[in-house]
């Protein structure tokens, strides 16, 4: 079966490192970072991925931008996307079922067996 | 037409607490000067009612964070969202969060160059706060201190 591909869009270096070791080692998935959220429009265009990890407070460019530049983009409009957040804590995201505004989330520090757990449900979407 | 005493007496205190809140603001400007004053006058008129206590206050930060979470995946980049980022850094230093005062802070900073109007005006106030989080930290919670005496 072919990989799905997931491209991470975090300006902290160190966490989408480790984000893409933990993700890869098992071959299901292909992660490409990208730690500039003004560079991530192309990222996608490039990369073509089955879901985007982007965080949603950036500087320059925070995640709701990056989201509205993806959905001017034809061929980018509905890849689907998982809202990373330091801002509201895990409890906080689940108790709001995961969804803020309409949007997937999951809270960070994030634990990399719910994190599976919650792509999967959006891939199989 | 006539007003009951009631009501007579609720506009005395309605004027009463505006004519206070004016005194509060020129004596935190006179003694602070405008960019600290301004910023203290906010603290002041943080959530009124709230008192330092550390569980509803972080209930508070945490909804209001989820608020302002929402407003930015709606690429709402305006104003309210300001107004939203500058309550989540006073609700960080009465929680005496550090850390979080100095993310709104630097989020304060980085978004007032964007937003149109008076916000591209507080640039120096955010500054200020990254200068010394801790004084700011220590100035919020004494003000607010004082303000929940009664």
């Amino acid at each position: 079966m072919a990989k799905r591909r997931i491209l991470v869009v975090d300006d902290e270096v160190g966490f989408t490192k480790l984000l893409k070791l933990n993700l890869e080692k098992d071959g299901q998935y292909e992660v490409r970072i990208e730690n500039d959220g003004v560079k991530a429009v192309d990222s996608a265009r490039e990369f073509q991925p089955d879901l985007i990890l982007l965080d949603i407070i950036m500087p320059e460019k925070d995640g709701g931008e990056v989201l509205a530049d993806l959905q001017r983009e034809p061929s980018l409009k509905n890849v689907r996307v998982l809202f990373l957040t330091a801002t509201v804590s895990i409890k906080g995201v689940e108790q709001r079922d995961g969804t803020i505004r309409g949007m997937p989330f999951v809270g960070k520090p994030v634990e990399p067996k719910r994190l599976v757990k919650r792509i999967e449900e959006i891939l199989n979407s | 037409m006539n007003q009951s005493p009631e009501s007579l007496a609720v506009v005395a205190v309605d004027a009463m607490q505006r004519e206070l809140k004016v005194a509060l603001e020129k004596g935190l400007r006179q003694h602070h000067g405008d960019l600290v004053g301004g910023m203290l006058m906010d603290v002041a008129l943080y959530r009124e009612r709230i008192r330092l206590d550390p569980k509803r206050l972080r209930d508070l930060v945490e909804n209001d964070a989820a608020a302002v979470v929402g407003a930015i995946v709606g690429n709402c980049i305006d104003g309210a969202l300001m107004l939203m980022i500058r309550s989540q850094m006073i609700g960080s230093a009465l929680l005496a969060d550090r850390d979080a005062v100095v993310r709104w802070a630097m989020e304060g900073k980085s978004r007032s160059r964007r937003v149109a109007g008076p916000w591209q005006e507080t640039q120096r106030q955010w500054e200020w706060v990254l200068e010394d989080p801790n004084r700011y930290i220590q100035y919020a919670r004494q003000l607010k201190y004082f303000l929940n005496q009664f």
